[in-house]
């Protein structure tokens, strides 16, 4: 930090961060010099007060002499001046400035103080995540009033802040009044549940589960389906890395998030209609998309609720893509899928399949008939092929995307009798398990590496080892043989692990001379897949990377062409639907923001917490002994050969329990000021926490608050969201953690008015405190109000 | 005790509340807390008359107050030079422990804070060499401020045998 002499200035900085300069030409004032000790240059703002004050972009300080805000022209006399980082929260440090102003005494007329701590309040609602949509333009009429009438100088001044960080920031502004999401992390109430930060599609979890826990199944669905359209499919395969976040499985195991998805949207279409959006009007520009998979569909649904004319594309003779094509039926029933893709052709959006665009039509014929923008979600069709010896010799070697799809187009006969499918992910376990039910006698599943580095989902190789897949770990592939065209087997070589390679996976190192062959009619190889670019053959239209995949600035969906956006299997690879889906939503943004001309750069898709639900109060004993509710799953032998669900349902008893385990992050933090209080301050140790992450805790005992809580309400005090609650009433004190109740004690009575006092375990506290100091036994049993009127008594003096 | 006294000279006193008025603005608080509180006693028949007293019942600083050591956090605390009790609020937690020992009801419950705040004779005016708040603006001139050493014999002796004779109540019931 250096600093130039130049007028009263105060640069208010952190040695570890940039500094300030001053700049020689008066009016300015500040300009951000150096790093700072810390070396990071993550400066978003500088801040400082002053006539010409205000918060403005690093890159704008000096903007301000031909700035329309500054046009009385006064001296510029900066008081001090603040540099705001990344992890700095524009509306949190405007707010911190107006207090500042409002809570002085002196300076500010009655007038305009109380216009100014309104326009607090106001602001102070965005950090509380209590504003409605529409606040921001009751926040810039009020700073706009009061910029330019307000009677004081200082009101004035102060108000400059309000009105430059709207002018410059106001993303940061919209996030918190829109999504209800406080990038810098700093508004706590603000902050998102892990598991909706860990789902890609950020769906606002903790909001569908505390609505199935209160019954009220179709607003859940409603929540859900605002995040992703496919609530029911996403229920029944998402590999749900939500519950890989799940704060519960620190205390037992994550909460069944992924199938409460399934049965709300489940439990809606059988009573009432499934659900679908209504979008606004036609706004005139036509959008199409390439590929009718969970990204395509995904970005049609978000286009259309934008007001477009969305045209989907599909090669194939049917839509769905990979949840039609790829995942096997007796995973993702195909009504469901039909389902939810009639729900966004009621939106309006138009699917022409057996269309191939770049072979029956060009993009170049498209943008003439009229299409502005293009989103390319052709996923990855094609499948690796193993490279070995005998591979391209027999017909009956198949690629397992290749397989999937010609058995779900209908062609369902089996392969051989005698099935080997090599690899170890979701598609090797699909292969496996669809031959079974075609009637393979035996099926082998060959993997070069053990269990352990499965990439399939371990629930999925159980099923498959327990429907009678045979599995071969380490073991890899280095011939096909057979005789007369006919595959006879698979020859292997028996390998042990080695060091780890660049996926972090320890490599396989073969064996030499420990050849052993699997007898098999038929080889499907599930080893990987590719976006199939052969239909554009070679006017592709963006850039493909070694890898063919096609090149994306991430987190955007932007290619080499302006007007084409791709997203999904074809730019990450073979990936999860649910990732698809959340490609399809950055899409829309793209497309949106590039079909309405915006400047600057496009939105980032970010989490959105859509409400907060009021707790469902429940016992401490019984919220901790509820066990996660396994999906019941059809037994092997009815399974096994057709084609009809693994999964079964819940009962509706079970979901509303299932969802009640929920700790509801989204509004405990795990912060532990609760914790700090209770054992620092009062020394009473009733909540026992446990600290799961360098910054975060959870209530681990939830029996001992009811042994030695005394119920002072401290722990509700310092709660800075309101996870913990302090409720009294005539007969008792409560103390809950997010509706969890940790601990009731009954109150006494006052022997004076009968009112209450106070519990017997807190006067116990009380007593023993001064009783020590005074020495003496002192019995309280009049409440405040009584003992003061009685003492009062004996004062009246006659 | 601490170094001031502030007398109220119940023969004066109408019952008009102007000083909990002063107080409560001066402190800028909320419904609910009143740090000074007049207590209407009566009326009780004197002679054949109604008669009303209104006690005005403050914080009295005591010598050795109760709520000071209740207090798990510190922030109830007395200054070391003139024996003022008063809250730090920045390490009150809001346990509410000085309210239910004080033997007068004296610290009071600020919902807006989430803290406890009481009379401290508004030492800020005293330190300036003011009165506290509500003495100021006694409309019947009833309360009396000022240093225990300036006070004359028999008033001290006086206020000092009330006090002590409520302290020192063989039965210490409340």
């Amino acid at each position: 930090m250096k600093g130039k002499s130049e007028g009263c200035f105060i640069a208010l900085c952190n040695p570890w961060d940039s500094g300030i300069e001053t700049a020689g030409t008066p009016p300015n004032s500040g300009r951000i010099c150096g790093d700072g000790m810390g070396g990071n240059n993550c400066q978003k703002a500088i801040s400082r007060s002053g006539d010409r004050g205000g918060v403005f972009p690093c890159d704008r300080a000096d903007d301000q002499p031909t700035d329309p805000c500054f046009a009385s022209g006064t001296q510029a006399s900066p008081d001090d001046a603040v540099v705001l980082k990344e992890t700095d929260c524009v509306v949190s440090h405007v707010i911190d400035r107006l207090n500042s102003v409002v809570e002085k005494p002196g300076g500010l007329c009655h007038a305009c103080r109380r216009e100014l701590a309104g326009l607090r309040d106001l602001l102070l609602q965005l950090t509380q995540g209590t504003a409605e949509r529409d606040i921001l333009d009751a926040v810039s009429l009020a700073a706009d009033r009061l910029h330019g009438r307000g009677h004081c100088e200082t009101a004035r001044r102060a108000v400059l802040f309000v009105v430059t960080a709207l002018r410059y920031f106001p993303g940061e502004f919209r996030m918190h009044a829109v999504n209800r999401h406080c990038e810098a992390g700093v508004c706590r109430r603000l902050l998102p549940a892990p598991c909706q930060v860990a789902c890609p599609a950020g769906i606002d979890i903790p909001t569908y589960l505390a609505l199935t826990a209160a019954g009220r199944y179709e607003e859940a669905l409603e929540i859900i389906r605002k995040d992703n359209p496919f609530a029911w499919v996403c229920g029944l395969i998402c590999p749900h890395p939500c519950e890989k976040a799940c704060i519960r499985s620190h205390l037992d195991e994550p909460i069944n998030i992924r199938y409460l998805k399934a049965f709300v949207s489940d439990w809606t279409a059988n009573r009432k209609a499934y659900p679908t959006a209504v979008p606004p009007s036609f706004n005139g520009k036509k959008v199409a998309v390439v590929g009718s998979g969970p990204a395509g569909l995904t970005a049609a649904h978000y286009l259309a609720l934008e007001g477009y004319r969305v045209t989907i594309f599909e090669a194939l003779p049917k839509a769905g893509g990979l949840l039609v094509f790829g995942i096997p039926e007796y995973r993702l029933p195909r009504d469901i899928v039909a389902r939810e893709i009639a729900s966004i052709q009621s939106m309006g959006v138009e699917i022409r399949t057996g269309i191939a665009v770049g072979k029956d039509i060009t993009l170049q014929e498209l943008r003439g008939q009229g299409y502005e923008a293009f989103f390319l979600g052709i996923g990855a069709h094609q499948g690796y092929k193993l490279q070995i010896e005998g591979e391209d010799h027999f017909p009956q070697v198949y690629d397992a995307i290749g397989f999937l799809r010609q058995v779900n187009l209908g062609v369902r006969e089996k392969p051989a009798e005698k099935v080997v499918v090599v690899g170890g992910g979701n598609s090797a376990m699909d292969a496996a398990r669809t031959c079974l039910r075609l009637g393979c006698k035996s099926v082998h599943i060959a993997y070069r590496r053990t269990r352990a580095e499965m990439p399939a989902n371990p629930q999925e190789v159980d099923e498959a080892m327990e429907e009678g897949v045979q599995f071969h770990f380490l073991a890899v592939p280095v011939r096909i043989g057979g005789d007369n065209g006919q595959v006879g087997y698979l020859e292997c070589l028996q390998s042990e692990l080695g060091k780890p390679d660049a996926s972090g996976r320890r490599r396989p190192v073969p064996i030499d001379g420990s050849n052993f062959r699997i007898e098999a009619g038929a080889v499907i190889a599930a080893i990987g897949q590719q976006p199939d670019f052969h239909h554009f053959c070679d006017e592709m239209p963006c850039q493909i990377t070694p890898r063919n995949l096609i090149v994306t600035e991430p987190p955007s969906t932007r290619t080499g062409a302006p007007d084409v956006f791709a997203g999904g299997d074809a730019v990450t690879g073979p990936a999860t639907v649910v990732q698809a889906i959340a490609a399809g939503k950055q899409a829309a943004l793209d497309i949106h923001h590039y079909l309405t001309g915006s400047i600057g750069t496009p939105p980032v898709f970010r989490v959105h917490k859509r409400c907060r639900i009021p707790f469902s109060p429940m016992p401490a004993s019984e919220k901790i002994s509820r066990l996660r509710i396994p999906v019941p799953v059809a037994d092997v032998e009815d399974r096994s050969r057709n084609f009809e669900p693994v999964e079964l349902a819940y009962t509706d008893e079970e979901a509303r329990r299932e969802a009640n385990r929920c700790l509801r992050c989204d509004v405990c933090i795990r912060c532990g000021a609760c914790e700090r209080v209770c054992r620092e301050g009062m020394r009473v140790h009733a909540l026992d926490f446990r600290q799961i992450s360098g910054t975060e805790s959870i209530l681990g005992d939830y029996h001992r608050a009811q042994e030695r809580c005394i119920a002072c309400g401290a722990c509700a005090l310092a709660c800075p969201t309101g996870a913990i609650e302090f409720l009294e009433d005539g007969a008792g004190r409560e103390v809950r953690l997010c509706g969890t109740i940790l601990n009731r004690l009954e109150v006494q009575k006052c022997h004076s008015c009968g009112g209450p006092f106070v519990p017997s375990r807190y006067l116990d506290y009380v007593t023993e405190r001064s009783d020590a100091v005074t020495g003496r036994k002192v019995l309280r049993r009049l409440c405040p109000a009584c003992a003061r009127e009685s003492r009062a008594r004996n004062f009246v003096k006659t | 005790m601490s170094r001031y006294y502030l007398l109220q000279d119940q023969k004066k006193c109408i019952g008009c509340f102007s000083c909990e008025v002063h107080c409560k603005t001066y402190h800028g608080l909320p419904l609910g807390p009143r740090l000074t509180q007049i207590i209407t006693v009566g009326p009780r028949m004197v002679a054949g008359v109604p008669r009303m007293s209104f006690v005005f019942m403050p914080c009295f600083h005591c010598e050795d107050p109760w709520c000071v050591p209740v207090c798990p956090t510190g922030a109830m605390r007395k200054r070391p030079g003139d024996g003022i009790v008063y809250v730090e609020p920045s390490l009150c937690v809001g346990c509410k422990s000085c309210i239910t020992a004080c033997p007068w009801g004296a610290p009071q419950w600020n919902p807006l804070t989430g803290k406890v705040v009481k009379c401290n004779y508004c030492m800020e005016r005293v330190d300036q060499g003011l009165e506290p708040s509500c003495v100021t603006k006694c409309v019947t001139h009833c309360l009396h401020f000022g240093k225990a050493s300036e006070l004359d014999t028999t008033r001290r002796e006086r206020f000092a045998r009330s006090v002590a004779f409520e302290l020192m109540n063989p039965s210490p019931v409340r």
